[in-house]
């Protein structure tokens, strides 16, 4: 005779939407994937696609549909990086950004590995949510 | 009879007189109207100076003559009462108002002539935010933002276009369009003569097969941005002189800081040599566009200007607004946006730096080209919007506007979103069919229409005007919203 084990395949506890993480502990792992992205892909000689990374913002204390990091590379200068926030309008029609560093890859990384940055961050990706909640 | 009325008659004693000279002693009459609960006593609006003043012949807005020239609101003005249309609430704004636009008509000729200086040898048309649109701006701020504000400065700080200045950009050239298909380098490659016929052809809106189209097709965009900043380019010199000039003057920076953040090398030279550049000290820029749109600031000239932030450390927000953002960047691709919740005209193109005046005025500078559509294009939005800036011709046009059902609204966000790109392509030399309005559409909403509309309503204003003096109006004429 098969047993088959009382599984209730109905019965799924969904904690989807239920325990999203704040935007602090979400910026603490973006900062994470960018730097170690900064690291294994930015070259100061040769050419590199832009290096994107981004969050979607479940947290209250930020109007905005998406934050979006990205590194791009000065076309005219292939040792200089520009890192830059972004954030993205609920109606996805309205982007706001400022710079955070422009520099050499060692810059990048020096900054993306400060304690200070992350709250620094957040400051102006505060400030920007209220601009952008204005528009 | 109660204090509080008896404090009310004292009021309407002190001030009972011609109501175009100002209350002798506006500390006293601040303090008796401050009396809390004033406004919950009185029934009668006209007692406490609720009226109306005639801004311009179709356009109106409250105001108080009692409290007209104090020096800040009589009271807290609320967010939720002025949603709930508060006659008292409103007219108190309407005074806010009214002292802000003198202001700002007595800093005009100062603005004028700072940015002039500026932009010297650009065609620039520079003018004072009137009171009805300081009055609208005030009360959408307060409402969206739920903001309460209690002096006049509170409400200054939100008006960041106080004067507003137009820089008129010259349209390419079919020179200018040549040298760049020459000298653009794609993929780091430059453009075959082949495909540089074909371009040509295509801009001139001549017939060319589906094979050709496919060959050259990658090229169109790039080619076209280079285009608008080769147009845009002397224009976005003078800013970005005017703001790294600014800088150093209040030597917030320095030449070799502003080397070392990579700023332009011809634009450091220009700020050593060139002894004639005017500081300008600007903020926030916006680089507006449509669906298919091409702004007048490049991703390039966007860079510069962040570069700038970094090495003044001063924050100022880029913003862009475009129906076609690059939603990968934020991991939404595929995604379709809600076109009725567009907060901004459809197809909207222009560009638009915040500055601050040297006397501390709040500037917005935009920069368009020669394309018409952009004098009459936001009718739609101030339709939609139900903003009290639209005379009283524009009626008909407003109405058939408000009848769209969300998908005809949609169809026409399109068909406004297209017109824009048109007259914005002819600007660069880029020539295309003319959108035509969706079949089965009024059509009072044709883009033809809106023209005329508002070339009758202009020479409408311009005869109304001739002997008009904004007044109060009579006390019995209520503002009825």
């Amino acid at each position: 005779m098969i047993k088959f084990n009382n599984i209730n395949l109905k019965k799924v506890n969904n904690l989807k939407g239920q325990f999203s993480m704040s935007i602090e502990d979400n910026l603490t792992d973006i900062l994470k994937k960018v730097k170690q992205r900064a690291e294994y892909e930015i070259s100061d000689t040769c050419f590199y696609r832009p290096i994107n990374e981004h969050i979607q913002t479940k947290d209250s204390k930020i109007f905005g549909r998406s934050i979006a990091f990205t590194i791009t590379q000065d076309e005219t200068a292939a040792n200089r990086h520009l890192l830059e926030v972004s954030i993205l309008h609920p109606t996805m029609m309205i982007e706001i950004k400022r710079p955070i560093v422009v520099g050499s890859k060692d810059d990048i990384v020096k900054l993306l590995s400060q304690k200070n940055t992350a709250p620094n961050i957040l400051k102006e990706i505060t400030q920007m949510s209220e601009k952008l909640a204005s528009q | 009879m109660s204090l509080v009325s008896k404090i009310v008659s004292g009021a309407k004693t002190f001030w009972y007189g011609d109501i175009a000279t100002k209350t002798i002693n506006p500390s006293k009459a601040e303090r008796l109207l401050k009396y809390k609960g004033i406004e919950k006593v009185l029934g009668n609006q006209s007692d406490i100076g609720v009226t109306t003043f005639r801004i311009k012949p179709d356009i109106s807005m409250p105001m108080n003559v009692h409290t007209r020239y104090l020096t800040n609101p009589a009271i807290e003005i609320k967010p939720n009462l002025l949603k709930n249309k508060n006659q008292f609430q409103q007219a108190e704004l309407g005074n806010i108002a009214l002292r802000l636009a003198e202001k700002y008509e007595q800093s005009l000729p100062g603005a004028k002539k700072e940015i002039q200086d500026v932009f010297e040898g650009f065609n620039v048309s520079v003018r004072a935010k009137g009171a009805n649109s300081v009055f609208s701006k005030l009360e959408r701020v307060l409402i969206k933002k739920k903001q309460s504000i209690k002096t006049d400065e509170e409400a200054r700080q939100i008006i960041l276009d106080a004067i507003g200045g137009r820089i008129q950009l010259a349209d390419v050239t079919r020179k200018d369009v040549v040298e760049t298909l020459n000298s653009i380098r794609i993929n780091k490659q430059g453009l075959s003569n082949r495909e540089k016929k074909l371009i040509l052809k295509l801009f001139n809106n001549e017939k060319i097969t589906e094979k050709e189209l496919n060959a050259i097709s990658g090229y169109i965009k790039p080619i076209k941005i280079a285009l608008a900043e080769k147009q845009s380019e002397p224009v976005f010199e003078k800013f970005i002189l005017g703001g790294l000039k600014d800088a150093l003057n209040r030597k917030v920076t320095t030449l070799e800081e502003l080397e070392k953040v990579g700023i332009r090398k011809d634009l450091i030279s220009k700020l050593k040599t060139d002894q004639n550049i005017k500081p300008l000290k600007i903020g926030e820029v916006n680089n507006y566009k449509g669906f298919d749109g091409v702004s007048y600031f490049s991703d390039r000239q966007i860079n510069e200007f962040e570069k700038l932030q970094l090495a003044t450390k001063e924050r100022f927000d880029i913003i862009t607004c475009s129906e076609n953002i690059d939603l990968a960047k934020y991991g939404l691709e595929g995604l379709s946006k809600n076109a009725k919740d567009a907060i901004k005209p459809s197809g909207y193109t222009t560009a638009q730096v915040n500055a601050t005046l040297k006397d501390g005025t709040f500037a917005e500078i935009q920069v368009r080209g020669s394309g018409p559509f952009g004098e009459y294009e936001h009718l739609k939005y101030d339709s939609v919007l139900g903003k009290n800036t639209l005379g009283e011709i524009y009626k008909p046009y407003s109405q058939a506007v408000k009848n769209l059902t969300p998908e005809e609204m949609t169809l026409y966000d399109e068909y406004i979103s297209k017109t824009y790109d048109y007259y914005r392509l002819k600007e660069l030399n880029i020539h295309i069919p003319k959108p035509e309005l969706p079949s089965g559409f009024n059509p009072i909403l044709s883009e033809e229409s809106m023209k005329n509309l508002y070339n009758i309503n202009n020479l409408d204003q311009k005869e109304k005007l001739i002997g008009f003096i904004p007044h109060v109006e009579t006390p019995n004429k209520m503002f009825m919203g």
